[in-house]
């Protein structure tokens, strides 16, 4: 609708004007409209109940226009109200019709005068936000609690108060034919890779969609591979995280409506970092790092390296194992690889149904799943005790890396099926064949695996392990050209 | 399409050992004899079912034939599963095989798959060995051999591996614990040994083998 | 600085790729001096002609000849039959391991077919993929042969490495010629991936993967003596089969799958690696000529 508007300009007459905005709007019962006039002037406003602050609009815009004497005839009518007469922050002047209804639908307030093809536009967003709190899925135990909220203005504000800079720039670009969602593009002059910035800027106009509810319809049609388990665009709910990123040379989104903002290029090894890795001590952090690239490698080999054993290459196990796994195999009606396979989608229902339930159900489903499907399904020989061990355990570890969950979901169905066929051997296999994968994976041009283009021991302190303050002198690498590498 | 086709293609190919644990039959022990001039095994079998656990862990299959491998192949036809030799801990030899028998034996623990580290150890009475209620497993036998071995001198060579060696060797002397089975009591009586490839097998009992 | 660092990335992929199909290879006379012999000569040659022949390469590539159609076109098609013969065959031996030990069955086709898909897949992609899994890998097999090494221990005597019997020249020659050609064959495909790699690294990267080829032999030689281990087809594997890690692994050759899976892997492919890059350069310089001459002919009508 409001494309439509483009190359349409404000006619003269108030009436006319009036007209156009009413018939754009017909049967919008939320369009407020206010006729007035001063010093023998005709004016009428606009604005949208509830995304407008109301006393703003009576103290600096009606108050001002009422109590006015005179009007210099000497100058346009809306450059004397814009100068002399309003008491606002933002005043925009605009003849194009599609501009204007822009701001309007932004909760702008638009004012339309009599014989002038001039329309202001004075800002005066009064809409409610959620506050500020602390994000749900990355909570920190010592460190900053902020999070963002739906108000992309208010996200670029907290982003521009850790980075007081006048190298920090935001950009603006609207997506989306119906929603037409504010997209501020944050990145830091001196540091960001010009190219990069070239190819998400194409990546984000080739965007054609009816809607932008949320950052994710965008990280799904900017990333490299449409179809690749492995995240290729970072997010994040947290402000000091964008803040850290930018810093590195990379790009962030900032999407209206949706705290969850865009950082782009991502690298693989984000995947096992931790907001609390730079809030605590290095050697903590860096066995943490150590504990989750171990607990990806668990949650998606456990069950199959159990199959694998236990179906094909019983001679590895220990004789007292052994022994035990064949007492409790004994009796059970499903093969190996079905136990398995259905353990584990019983499992992804069980933490599937964790986040949806309400809270006052959360106790009866921990004794559901613990009581009926842990103990009283191994007592009545349904499924095999060592079985469920092993899947619990690759499903406590898949929780340790929540980013690459879609990545373990479907490898940990993958490499079951594998190990029952070929056993270690196609473990080994389906192994390799992730990481050929995951050394290709690219984030807007920019390897995803670049740390291991160089050998050097500043190209991995921040990749297995965190190294000490002392020793990270330079940025990570993100782009193959060693110039952006500065000393912090 | 193509790509799936490919795969099923390659998933039909295959024909891999998948086997459920429960579709075996663990071996714990395995031995040897000559009677009545036929070649006799015993095959121990860890007892997995719960049903029968408090009666006995363990149960000995018997089968007899021409050669070592007939006898062997008269056990898996009592048997309702596949036996798995992987987990074998003892191979118990009787004093009535000569060394060639010896070695087509040892030769056939190691095509059946036993472990190479499982010790060879020399008794009269397999059958008894077996099914002593005190000391019935492979596990608690090989035990036992690994308590003695400092006192009766034959350290860790006692291995399938390294008796198989030292016939092909050839050359000094090799000794076998012997175990001896009371009513109530198993033991390690001392060492029997093969010397220098000779048909005739015996020695002093009471010798230590040196080195 | 890049160069530098490329060349440690390049002497992690060699030595990986030098180990190669070695471990699966070892074949043993009964005569332990013959044995110790071949090997150890075979290692000192292969490394002294492996730095000459990429000696011999970096000169031939800066000289005229090289430039001479008829010349660089034999040189190319007689590497690309030695590299892809050097490929098949580690595929083979591999295959033939993974069958028959991993899986025990006897059907080949299932594991040849499968490795040598993912061996194409990474020897046709970027060199710099082969680089960064053989950074990734290198300290994995390291480790392993090392830690396969450290627990065989308890079962190792060292009266089977001193040699008793007088060597002979027909058992040292034919314990030579079952471990050179393996060791040489490797060199050709890393001097045409490694042409610019420095030749120190690429000397120290034939000496640490042969050093780790030999502690694999002193691990079967001292556990087995040469008597046994010439009896039977994978020593190695059976070697490693009788260490244990106290209750958690009773038997360490599942160390050895891995092992000789990324061995095998890294040189197969790139074996492949190189034959896309001659098959590549080869066929650039004979498009260019076929363009000239169409050029011309062109010109002439």
């Amino acid at each position: 609708m409001v494309k439509n508007m483009e190359n349409k300009y404000f006619l003269a007459s108030l009436p006319d004007n009036i007209k156009i905005i009413e018939q754009l709007f017909s049967g919008d019962s939320v369009l407020r409209k206010r006729e007035f006039s001063f010093c023998g002037t005709k004016a009428c406003l606009f604005y949208f109940d509830g995304m407008v602050s109301v006393e703003l609009i009576n103290e600096s815009i009606i108050k001002p226009l009422a109590i006015a004497d005179f009007v210099d005839e000497s100058q346009p009518i809306a450059d004397f109200i814009c100068e002399k007469l309003l008491f606002a922050s933002e005043i925009k002047k605009t003849s194009v019709i599609s501009e204007a209804v822009s701001s309007l639908l932004y909760g702008d307030t638009l004012i339309l005068l009599e014989k002038s093809h001039t329309a202001i536009t004075v800002n005066s967003k009064g809409w409610r936000t959620r506050g500020i709190s602390e994000p749900e899925n990355e909570r920190v135990l010592e460190g900053p609690r902020e999070g963002f909220d739906e108000a992309a203005m208010f996200n670029v504000a907290m982003i521009r108060r850790r980075l007081q800079t006048p190298d920090f720039t935001a950009e603006i670009t609207r997506i989306g034919r119906k929603t037409n969602t504010i997209i501020f593009i944050c990145y830091l002059k001196s540091l960001v890779n010009r190219e990069t910035l070239r190819e998400l800027k194409m990546r984000l106009s080739k965007i054609d969609i009816d809607s932008i509810l949320d950052s994710h319809y965008i990280t799904e049609q900017i990333r490299d591979n449409k179809n690749s388990l492995f995240k290729t665009v970072g997010t994040t709910e947290r402000p000091d995280v964008v803040a850290a990123r930018l810093l590195e040379g990379r790009i962030a989104l900032v999407v209206d409506a949706t705290p969850v903002v865009i950082t782009v290029p991502y690298l693989f090894s984000e995947n096992f970092q931790s907001d609390e890795d730079y809030y605590t001590g290095y050697l903590i952090a860096s066995a943490g790092r150590l504990m989750r690239i171990l607990a990806f490698f668990l949650s998606v080999t456990v069950p199959a390296l159990y199959i694998a054993f236990t179906t094909h290459h019983f001679q590895f196990l220990p004789a007292a194992f052994a022994q035990t796994v064949s007492v409790a195999r004994e009796g059970v009606p499903f093969s190996t690889l079905v136990e398995g396979l259905l353990l584990c989608l019983i499992f992804e229902i069980l933490r599937e149904t964790g986040v949806r339930m309400p809270q006052s159900v959360g106790h009866a489903l921990s004794i559901v799943g613990g009581l009926v499907v842990g103990q009283a399904a191994v007592e009545a020989r349904i499924i095999s005790a060592p079985m469920l061990i092993a899947v619990a355990l690759s499903g406590i570890c898949g929780l340790m890396v929540p980013r690459l969950r879609s990545a373990v979901f479907y490898l940990r169905f993958a490499f079951i099926f594998i190990s029952a066929l070929f056993g270690f051997y196609g473990i080994l296999l389906l192994w390799t064949a992730v990481l050929i994968r995951i050394l290709t994976l690219k984030s807007m041009g920019v390897d995803s695996t670049i740390s291991l283009d160089t050998l050097s021991l500043q190209s991995f302190k921040d990749v297995f392990v965190r190294a000490s303050w002392t020793k990270m002198y330079t940025r990570p690498k993100i782009q193959k050209n060693n110039s952006i590498r500065k000393k912090i | 399409m193509k790509k799936t086709v490919i795969i099923l293609c390659l998933l039909f190919l295959c024909g891999c050992s998948y086997t459920e644990p429960d579709a075996v039959f663990t071996v714990s022990a395995v031995g040897f004899s000559v009677e009545s001039g036929e070649t006799v095994a015993y095959v121990q079998f860890i007892n997995a079912s719960e049903k029968n656990s408090l009666v006995s862990p363990t149960f000995t299959v018997k089968g007899s034939g021409e050669d070592e491998k007939q006898a062997i192949d008269e056990v898996r036809a009592k048997l309702s599963k596949k036996p798995s030799f992987s987990h074998c801990r003892i191979i118990a030899v009787s004093n009535r095989l000569n060394l060639s028998d010896l070695g087509a034996v040892l030769g056939l623990c190691s095509d059946l798959g036993v472990p190479l580290r499982a010790p060879v150890v020399c008794c009269n009475n397999i059958n008894e060995l077996f099914n002593n209620e005190l000391l019935s497993s492979g596990q608690e036998i090989e035990g036992l051999i690994r308590q003695n071995a400092e006192y009766f001198g034959y350290g860790g060579h006692t291995a399938l591996f390294e008796i198989q060696t030292a016939l092909l060797v050839n050359e000094g002397k090799f000794g076998l614990p012997i175990l001896k089975t009371d009513r109530d009591s198993v033991f390690v009586e001392g060492l029997y040994y093969f010397t220098n490839g000779l048909a005739s097998i015996g020695g002093n009992q009471n010798d230590k083998v040196s080195g | 600085m890049t160069r530098s660092v490329d060349n440690r990335r390049f002497f992690m992929l060699a030595v990986i790729a030098v180990i190669g199909d070695m471990l699966l290879l070892f074949s043993f006379t009964e005569n332990t001096a013959d044995d110790i012999i071949g090997l150890l000569l075979s290692a000192v040659l292969a490394t002294l002609v492996a730095v000459l022949f990429k000696g011999c390469a970096e000169i031939m590539q800066k000289s005229k000849f090289y430039n001479n159609r008829l010349v660089f076109g034999v040189i190319c098609v007689s590497l690309c039959l030695v590299v892809l013969i050097t490929a098949l065959y580690c595929v083979m031996n591999f295959s033939n391991y993974a069958s028959n030990v991993m899986l025990g069955t006897e059907e080949i086709l299932i594991t040849f077919v499968s490795f040598s898909v993912l061996v194409t897949v990474l020897g046709f992609s970027k060199k710099d993929i082969l680089l960064k899994l053989s950074l990734l890998l290198f300290s994995a097999v390291f480790l392993l042969i090392i830690f396969m090494f450290a627990f065989s221990t308890a079962f190792m005597e060292v009266k089977y490495l001193i040699p008793y019997k007088v060597p002979t020249f027909s058992g040292s020659f034919s314990a030579f010629l079952t471990s050179f050609p393996v060791f040489f064959s490797t060199a050709v495909p890393l001097t045409v991936i490694g042409i610019r790699v420095k030749k120190r690294y690429f000397a120290l990267s034939y000496v640490l993967g042969i050093a780790l080829t030999v502690i694999a032999f002193i691990n079967i030689l001292s556990v087995f003596g040469s008597e046994f281990a010439s009896t039977l087809e994978f020593p190695y594997s059976k070697a490693v089969s009788t260490a244990s890690l106290g209750h958690i692994f009773s038997r360490l050759d599942i160390f050895l799958y891995c092992v000789c899976f990324f061995t095998c892997l890294i040189k197969a492919s790139v074996c492949v690696s190189s034959f896309s890059f001659l098959t590549a350069k080869f066929l650039n310089n004979l498009l260019k000529k076929i363009n000239i001459f169409i050029e011309k002919k062109k010109k002439l009508w």
